[in-house]
């Protein structure tokens, strides 16, 4: 069985002249419990795919099955559904509600989930915050916030962890803490990863890597021996 | 959701400004309705209380001659159950006058409420009302001095009062409110009268039993004595204070629709706006949250309380407010009526509505606003969301437009593209200039009532007030050279009936009324009362009478009972009279005599002239115009603290709602202002596009203000009439000019703190955040 299996998956945006497509007739087959890294520069499609794969965005034509349960058809409530029962997503820019403690930011999503793994404390402790908890977002460095940001999607007990360009406004240092937090958290068995990045470094860490290029996927390898976090460079 | 209700409350202390001017127009508008609630239940309870407990006569006749064996008539009437026979009759005594009323003692009939002290007994004692004892400094036990006819009367004062008659201290229906320092009411003995040689009674007040038939006891007790003693006759509804009590529980009652409806309405409008600016606000957030699982619903759910907590802290305040200055407000009325025992009770039932009113509009106008986070597509709110898309505006195609300077253009350009916020505003405005002018207007039309009825209408001086005697008889007094013109006429009270309306309307007959009342019917033209009777508008308006319809028109000893042609409509609006000649009445009303009961002067020493009269004719009653008008002056001004808190309250209204969007507004444009900063434009620069933006904001909301507020004015025209006087809407100019000069200063208020927020822009920070 298959984490994803996507079938003929076409997004377009705007109309006639104003058209741009964003992903063009794509086939994938994504495996359970693996690490994997959708590569491509910017513009390539793979935000759009990882939307969709997410139950953010929904697609023009073409089919996403989710444990083979197609999530394509899914109305707007059972999209929330399925984001809430299977989905933990980590962004680029954080986004932790301001007006929440990292603590309470935690708690947010525990709230939400009805049936959280571990506690909000617990989910900050893992990332290594647990000292942090009272603190907003505005007074916790960039690294802090995606790992307040890991632990408010870790608390939920999510099926797969889409992360959406999770090092990119990071520097080196901590973006490599931040890999080490999401490697461990596949090691440990607990979800699956997907992640999405320009940075073909990164892509040394995964158990597959998809490469995409104006909206097509160009190319799927498995890497046999994926790198430690710590062992990549860029 | 214990972590929702936290980013609702945080986020409510970040918008410190607009949320506690919303509070406080929520407060407000709870506030001033429980409290005019609760004013209206307590007075009325209490009075209606005092009127049953210290037994207001159902009945009174007035009259001449009563004696005991009418007395004794009358209680063998069925259906009556008590009767009391007095005295009743004024005194002037230099600037004073007493009411001098002989005191019930075994009747239970208008029985005065005793503040302290013990019913007068024998000749030499009295009670004297409190009002009259507090305003000139007189106690228990001192001595009050009566002169009548020359004589002079010291009577110890055995007990202060207060008497349900006089709720209000009306001295008649010209004079519905007097200064209590120049009129006294006094109640003595019996035995006062026999002393003075004055043992008949001139009126007799009934009570009926409960399952009585009033109308027909009435009848008979009219059969049982020599009818011919009675001159005029009052139930209890026409009671002066008791009038006036209904009259102004319906008054007060109409305030507590108008002012919180504004408010309320206000109160929605901001908080659409308010909600509006968070939504697009927190849209990255809303995406998260939609990306974590939370349905729709939730998120809206997050808004709504938000706006609920708003509201259940402001209907608090508002009720707080509502306990603690109620008793202050009033208090603030208190030298309108007397009613011992009157506490301001804050009714909590009156709770219930506003409380209701507010939660329903802001969870109406916070559902509304927050409605569009369903539109919003987790993925795309991920990202910064495009910059509005520029257009031109349908002014740039004038070619005035590229005359403008740069701020000028900006300041027009930034109205028509923030159109919620600048429509707020505007509509914040109307509601200042509406209620400003309407306040004002409130003022200058009661004024406009006294100037209608005793300066514009009125030609004569003095009006005296005699028994009736025949037309040809003289009075001497009209020789003096004090008297420059007259014209006697007789006042007849008659029932007009038109159809199942009818009303009791004073009958003036004269041989030519207009010498002495500037009278015209509504077309600005001389009345036509050579072919019927002529009404006034108001009375016409309340009957349903039209200028050519026939009515009828009786007196309670039917001497007149017939019917007659409506021949003109007149716009009396005071001192409501329905016209007609003597040459009419013999003609048509069947009245047998000429005679008359009025005499109506002109004088070139008023004053003088009406203690010459007075001095002379113990029997005649005499008033000044002048005093008239100003006793109603003194009625109307009583309204003065309540219209100034109306004034407070509307610019309250104008600074809250100007404050609340000025937050918002700056809040929102950050990025826009800090922009212009780092490009060079200074704080005041921008501050002066701010006004300009205002001015426009202003000259769309004067007239439609203006507008409101005389429309506002016109619905109560009908509540505030009275038998005594109909309020005619008028909003003087200079009213126009204090509410537009006080929305200025509400103006120049919040600009200051515009300015002081533009000033203090952080401009690193300010780059970051973008909004719209």
């Amino acid at each position: 069985m298959f984490l994803y299996k996507i079938n003929n998956l076409t997004k377009t945006y705007g109309e006639k002249e104003a058209k741009v497509v964003a992903l063009n007739d794509i086939n994938l087959e994504i495996p359970s419990g693996k690490f994997i890294v959708i590569l491509g520069a910017s513009g390539s499609g793979k935000s759009t795919l990882l939307n969709i794969m997410g139950g953010m965005d929904k697609p023009t034509s073409g089919e996403v099955f989710f444990n083979d349960q197609s999530i394509s058809k899914y109305n707007k409530g059972e999209l929330t559904k399925y984001r809430k029962s299977n989905i933990g997503f980590v962004f680029q820019s954080y986004n932790l509600l301001p007006d929440l403690t990292a603590l309470e930011n935690v708690e947010f999503s525990t709230e939400i989930a009805k049936l959280p793994r571990i506690k909000a404390e617990e989910a900050l402790g893992l990332v290594g915050l647990d000292k942090r908890q009272r603190h907003y977002p505005s007074e916790m460095s960039g690294g802090e916030q995606q790992r307040v940001s890991i632990a408010r999607t870790l608390a939920k007990n999510p099926k797969v962890l889409l992360c959406d360009e999770p090092t990119g406004a990071l520097d080196y240092k901590t973006g490599i803490k931040v890999l080490e937090l999401l490697h461990n958290v596949h090691e440990d068995g607990l979800t699956s990863v997907i992640v999405i990045t320009h940075n073909q470094d990164i892509a040394k860490i995964a158990d597959m890597v998809i490469k995409m290029r104006s909206g097509e996927i160009i190319d799927i390898n498995e890497n046999k021996k994926p790198l430690k976090p710590s062992e990549v460079k860029w | 959701m214990k972590t929702g209700n936290k980013i609702i409350v945080r986020r409510n202390f970040e918008q410190l400004g607009a949320f506690i001017s919303t509070l406080l127009i929520i407060a407000v508008a709870v506030g001033f309705f429980v409290i005019i609630k609760s004013v209206v239940a307590s007075y009325q309870n209490r009075g209606e209380e005092y009127f049953q407990t210290n037994a207001l006569a159902e009945y009174s006749f007035f009259g001449e001659g009563f004696n005991e064996s009418d007395v004794s008539e009358i209680n063998n009437v069925a259906g009556v159950k008590d009767v009391f026979a007095r005295n009743v009759f004024d005194v002037k005594n230099e600037d004073k006058t007493f009411r001098v009323i002989s005191a019930p003692q075994s009747p239970q009939i208008n029985i005065p409420y005793i503040y302290e002290g013990e019913m007068p007994k024998g000749s030499a004692q009295c009670l004297l009302a409190k009002k009259y004892a507090d305003a000139n400094g007189l106690h228990l036990g001192d001595y009050l001095d009566i002169t009548i006819a020359g004589q002079v009367y010291k009577l110890k004062i055995t007990g202060l009062m207060a008497s349900p008659e006089y709720v209000y201290l009306s001295k008649n229906v010209a004079v519905p409110f007097a200064n209590p320092k120049e009129f006294g009411i006094v109640m003595v003995d019996n035995d006062f009268f026999q002393i003075i040689g004055n043992p008949y009674y001139n009126e007799i007040l009934l009570s009926f039993n409960a399952d009585a038939n009033q109308s027909k006891t009435v009848e008979s007790v009219k059969k049982a004595i020599d009818s011919s003693k009675i001159v005029s006759e009052t139930e209890k509804k026409d009671q002066l204070s008791y009038s006036f009590f209904k009259a102004d529980l319906k008054q007060i009652n109409l305030f507590a629709y108008i002012f919180p409806l504004v408010f309320l309405f206000i109160t929605g409008v901001i908080i659409l706006v308010i909600q509006k600016r968070n939504v697009i606000h927190d849209r990255r957030q809303i995406g998260v949250m939609k990306a974590m699982g939370l349905y729709d619903r939730e998120i809206i759910w997050i808004y709504v309380k938000s706006a609920l907590l708003l509201s259940t802290l402001g209907i608090f305040i508002g009720i707080i407010l509502s306990i603690l200055i109620g008793q202050f407000i009033v208090s603030m009325f208190g030298s309108m009526y007397e009613l011992p025992n009157y506490i301001y009770q804050n009714d909590f039932i009156t709770w219930i509505v506003p409380a209701l009113a507010v939660l329903v509009i802001s969870t109406i106008a916070s559902f509304w606003a927050v409605i569009s986070v369903t539109k919003i597509v987790p993925a795309e709110a991920m990202h910064a969301e495009t910059p509005k898309q520029g257009k031109d505006i349908w002014l740039q195609r004038w070619r005035f437009w590229d005359h403008l300077s740069f701020n000028s253009r900006y300041a027009i350009k930034s109205a028509v593209r923030n159109r919620g916020r600048f429509w707020a505003v505007v509509i914040g405005m109307i509601a200042t200039i509406s209620l400003l002018s309407f306040s004002f207007g409130f003022k200058d039309s009661l004024q406009e009532t006294v100037t209608n009825g005793f300066e514009n209408t009125a030609k004569y001086d003095l009006s005296v007030y005699l028994s009736e005697v025949p037309f040809e008889t003289d009075q001497s007094f009209l020789g003096d050279k004090g008297v420059i013109d007259y014209q006697k006429t007789n006042l007849i009270k008659t029932t007009i009936k038109n159809g199942s309306k009818s009303k009791d309307v004073t009958l003036e007959i004269s041989n030519d009324i207009f010498s002495m009342h500037n009278i015209k019917n509504l077309e600005g033209n001389r009345p036509d009362i050579a072919n019927g009777i002529a009404l006034p508008r108001y009375i016409a308006k309340l009957m349903d009478v039209k200028k050519g319809d026939i009515v009828s028109i009786s007196t309670s000893d039917k001497q007149i009972d017939t019917e007659v042609t409506v021949s003109d409509i007149t716009d009396q609006t005071a001192n409501f009279y329905a016209l007609a000649t003597y040459d009419f009445a013999q003609e048509y009303l069947k009245l047998d005599n000429k005679s008359y009961n009025t005499i109506f002067i002109k004088s070139n020493n008023p004053s003088a002239l009406r203690d010459k009269i007075t001095e002379s004719n113990t029997s005649m009653w005499v008033t000044l115009r002048l005093e008239d008008a100003k006793s109603l002056k003194n009625m109307m001004m009583i309204f003065d603290p309540f219209i100034y808190s109306l004034i407070f309250f509307a610019m309250v209204l104008g600074v809250a709602v100007l404050f609340a969007i000025m937050t918002i507004n700056i809040a929102s444009r950050e990025y826009e202002f800090v922009l212009l900063r780092v490009m060079g434009y200074s704080p005041l620069q921008i501050i002066v596009a701010y006004i300009k933006e205002l001015l426009i904001q202003i000259i769309i909301a004067l007239p439609l203000g203006i507008v409101l507020g005389n429309l506002m004015l016109m619905g109560i025209g009908d509540a505030f009439s009275t038998d005594a006087f109909e309020m005619i809407g008028r909003i003087y100019p200079t009213s126009y000019l204090y509410s537009f000069l006080l929305l200025i200063s509400v103006m120049v208020i919040v600009t200051f703190f515009a300015f002081r927020k533009i000033n203090k822009l952080d401009l690193v920070a300010g780059l970051k955040e973008r909004e719209e």
